[in-house]
């Protein structure tokens, strides 16, 4: 007598919570790329456990679904048996006045006047700048990661964003590898404070970032028998052995509203040893 | 006159049980005071000062497996595991003596500069050992350079240990 009517409730407030997106699956069922935050973490093709390796990380921000704040941190975290201190990267430490990370740099040397060993990785970004016309224009940059100084025990960065086009500004973020709570092993953190008399201007509206830890791009140069020869740096080294949920990666941004938005995601395992069809 | 005699039988009865009972609660103790000193082997001390001069074997996402050679002290052989973190670096290290034994230690580093020659430093603590060293107990610290090109490790090791 009593089922019908219960059982009426329970659909009924599960439709409600359906509708306001309390449940899983409406979650689950939302396209990926109606996401606030996206982050994609992915190896060499060719990687195999036990052996340096590229990491190619992707940052994606919809700006449709974010606060028009400006982006003050980004922060990402890797997993714990990736050895990222343990690669041959950030060989020389590449030191910026403080007052660089506050202003936009309109002349600067390559590499932001940073030596070519302090590289860590390479990447693209894309952002929205919003004049106060109403005008949105996509701006492009490359983005080089550098290894800073170790401040309070941590190893610092410098991140340099060189605009490719249409405004060409040159900017450099401070930053530092930190320690993560587990499944992760450590965290990259890239500070964007609010470049003074910016705002007045535009607002700026990251959309893309695309770093690669450990490029194949990145030549590094030591002294043999007298002469200087350039080398590929070892990347990013993978555990012999795969850790049982594979490999997990977190991004989290915050705005300079207080907004904080973050996002996961989990690489598969490379094979334990090189493929005839894919060794080098 | 018999009630005394009794009395007086009763007394030495008396006293002669609390003479036996305060022999034998002697002589237990002096075998239980005795038991430890008995058998307890004299722990010796040991400063040791050693450098060990390590190289990579291989590397394993953050944990790096070195070997290499000891001087000082305890000269002989050494293996050592170290494990990367962002902020710290823990390893173990062993050390094989030439004379005999060996002593596991674990190790926390802090690095304190960066570039290609790392310089760390930290504290070590020494919690078990083979041969001679079986018992061995101890703490220290230790400074070093690393090399982040060819993974070269240099370490000075200094500690008090008892064995």
């Amino acid at each position: 007598m009593c089922r019908r009517p219960r059982a009426r409730a329970v659909l009924a407030v599960l439709v409600v919570l359906c509708a306001a997106g309390g449940l899983e699956p409406a979650a689950g069922m939302a396209s990926v790329a109606s996401l606030p935050v996206r982050v994609t973490a992915a190896f060499d093709p060719d990687a195999v456990l036990g052996a340096p390796t590229a990491l190619d990380v992707r940052l994606r921000l919809n700006p449709r679904r974010l606060t028009r704040a400006p982006l003050t941190e980004v922060r990402f975290a890797y997993p714990r048996k990736l050895g990222l201190v343990s690669s041959g990267l950030g060989l020389a430490t590449c030191t910026r006045p403080a007052n660089d990370f506050a202003t936009v740099l309109i002349v600067a040397p390559r590499l932001g006047g940073c030596p070519p060993n302090a590289v860590m990785g390479y990447g693209t970004a894309l952002a929205l700048v919003r004049l106060t016309n109403g005008q949105v224009i996509r701006e492009y940059a490359v983005v080089t990661v550098l290894s800073g100084p170790i401040e309070h025990g941590r190893l610092g960065l410098v991140v340099y964003v060189d605009g490719q086009h249409p405004f060409g500004a040159k900017l450099a973020f401070q930053g530092e590898v930190g320690g993560a709570s587990a499944p992760y092993g450590g965290a990259l953190t890239v500070r964007m404070p609010i470049v003074p008399g910016l705002e007045e201007l535009a607002t700026i509206s990251l959309v893309e970032l695309r770093i690669t830890i450990g490029s194949h791009a990145i030549r590094y140069y030591e002294h043999r028998r007298g002469q200087l020869v350039a080398y590929r740096p070892e990347g990013v080294e993978l555990p012999a052995r795969c850790p049982a949920h594979g490999f997990q990666f977190q991004a989290e941004v915050s705005f300079a509203d207080g907004g904080r938005r973050s996002a996961r995601s989990t690489t598969p395992c490379p094979p334990a040893v090189a493929t005839p069809a894919t060794r080098r | 006159m018999g009630q005394p005699l009794q009395r007086q039988r009763q007394r030495n009865i008396v006293v002669i049980a609390v003479l036996a009972a305060l022999v034998l609660a002697l002589w237990a103790g002096g075998v239980s005071s005795a038991a430890p000193s008995g058998h307890a082997t004299k722990r010796k001390s040991l400063r040791l000062t050693d450098t060990a001069t390590l190289h990579l074997v291989r590397k394993s996402g953050s944990t790096l497996y070195e070997k290499g050679t000891a001087t000082g002290t305890l000269p002989g052989t050494v293996s050592a595991r170290f494990v990367t973190g962002v902020t710290k670096v823990t390893g173990t290290v062993t050390f094989y003596s030439s004379g005999g034994g060996s002593i596991t230690m674990t190790a926390v580093g802090y690095p304190e500069s960066a570039g290609t020659i790392a310089r760390f430093s930290g504290n070590i603590a020494v919690r078990s050992g083979t041969g001679r060293f079986k018992n061995v107990l101890g703490s220290g610290t230790f400074t070093g350079t690393g090399n982040r090109r060819t993974w070269a490790v240099t370490v000075h090791a200094n500690a008090s240990l008892t064995y």
